[in-house]
């Protein structure tokens, strides 16, 4: 079952599904080190993959991974250890939960229903850390689920490219 | 050949909601135990270390283009630098003439008093790598750690004076925790009146301040430049602004060399400041 114009998708790459996940994080650690604390509306480029990857791989890219790559955030920012691990988690169960009705949409339609989603994850980190008594990060924080929507079709494009290439590759045909 | 296989219908393994469960309450508990000497402290500590070749590879850019803008400081600001220093040396020359004085008679006080002797701090020479991402507390990191001999609790001065306070340390780096972060309390005397106050950071709304005892928001007039002096503004409440670069890494990482001094309890006790 499967949306009508949909195309059909070589299977996935692990190692390119890896790798992209080791890139996001080594570009979230880039940036927020480049920014310090100003960087507070940066797009969490993590996460969102994570979620790509949920939505797309449910069963191969889990709650578990992302977990793995929140304890890894967490100690980068040098963040409340657990913060990032367990918005992930919460950010992975309901992407890999809606992951079905999801791929329904086209991707605009699928950034806006993420939107909810990706606020949740930033609001559960605010939480903690406001329940900790560190309080509020203050309005810019709103940028980044905002940034992250719109960053979907992007992310959507390029993590799906390699799937999208011809099963049977033939030099006298463009693409 | 293609990404479509059928779902699997027995074999599903562990359900999406038992993993978020066991995740959830995994992060729960490292919250819980997080910044606590013992399994919290050791499970940052092998997660930063794993990390610390691919943080150290990151931040190589920050470091060259801070060389770089040293680099191409003016002359004309170097020359007018030299002067103040030259200035500063004949200063601190006097005063440490002073204080070689004192320290002999302190000395023989003590022998008359037969006290032990105190004894002269040690101290690391560090720099700021980078700021720590996290938005809620004001720390820094340095390229020294338990190898080179730093302790948690160390304090942290520049040139101007105290700058934090070593709060994690890891193999090869630490994170020292600014004075003007709003969780972090510094002992203060005054070194005329004998009065004693605890210095609070309160970086959270506007820009950084620093708080003093009874939660009196008291803008510093003057950079600090011994805890002595601290300790005379918290006292006197006078002043407009303390600026502990926390909003510019690289200039820190340029011109500042922290020095930490390696002492095993934590901050000096408000008896002897520094």
């Amino acid at each position: 079952m499967m949306r009508r114009g949909q195309p059909l998708l070589l299977p996935v790459s692990p190692l390119f599904m890896a790798s992209s996940l080791v890139a996001m994080l080594l570009l979230n650690m880039f940036l927020s080190d480049l920014l310090g604390p100003s960087g507070v509306w940066l797009p969490d480029l993590l996460a969102l993959v994570l979620v790509f990857w949920n939505v797309h791989q449910p069963r191969r890219v889990s709650i578990g991974w992302a977990f793995f790559f929140g304890l890894l955030m967490d100690v980068h920012a040098s963040a409340l250890l657990g913060q990032h691990a367990l918005a992930y988690s919460v950010l992975s169960y309901f992407a890999i939960s809606m992951h079905r009705r999801l791929r329904w949409f086209p991707v605009d339609g699928q950034a806006l229903q993420l939107i909810p989603l990706l606020l949740t994850a930033h609001l559960l980190q605010w939480a903690v850390r406001w329940v900790v008594g560190d309080g509020l990060p203050g309005w810019p924080a709103l940028i980044a689920p905002a940034l992250e929507a719109t960053l979907w079709p992007v992310v959507t494009v390029i993590l799906l490219a390699p799937q999208r290439r011809a099963h049977n590759p033939d030099e006298n045909r463009p693409l | 050949m293609l990404d479509r296989s059928p779902p699997a219908l027995f074999k599903q393994g562990v359900t999406a909601f038992v993993k978020l469960t066991i995740c959830a309450g995994l992060s729960f508990g490292l919250m819980g135990i997080d910044r606590h000497a013992g399994v919290g402290e050791s499970i940052r500590a092998a997660l930063a270390t794993a990390l610390y070749p691919v943080q150290f590879a990151l931040r190589q850019p920050m470091v060259w283009a801070a060389g770089m803008a040293d680099f191409l400081q003016r002359h004309g600001d170097a020359i007018t630098e030299n002067q103040r220093l030259e200035r500063a040396l004949l200063e601190s020359s006097l005063q440490a003439q002073r204080t070689q004085y004192l320290t002999i008679e302190n000395q023989r006080l003590e022998a008359l008093l037969e006290l032990r002797a105190i004894q002269s701090n040690h101290s690391i020479a560090a720099r700021v790598v980078a700021e720590t991402p996290d938005t809620y507390a004001a720390r820094v990191v340095i390229d020294k750690g338990s190898v080179d001999g730093v302790l948690a609790g160390a304090a942290v001065i520049d040139t101007q004076g105290v700058f934090g306070q070593v709060t994690t340390v890891y193999p090869f780096s630490s994170e020292v925790t600014l004075i003007t972060d709003p969780n972090h309390a510094t002992p203060v005397m005054n070194a005329r009146t004998g009065t004693r106050a605890v210095l609070f950071g309160a970086q959270k709304s506007g820009p950084p301040f620093l708080r003093c005892g009874m939660s009196m928001p008291t803008p510093m007039s003057k950079p600090m430049t011994c805890c002595s002096q601290v300790a005379s503004m918290v006292s006197t409440r006078r002043g407009s602004k303390w600026q502990p670069s926390t909003s510019c890494p690289i200039r820190l990482m340029r011109t500042t060399a922290p020095s930490i001094a390696r002492q095993a309890r934590a901050l000096p006790s408000p008896a002897r400041c520094w």
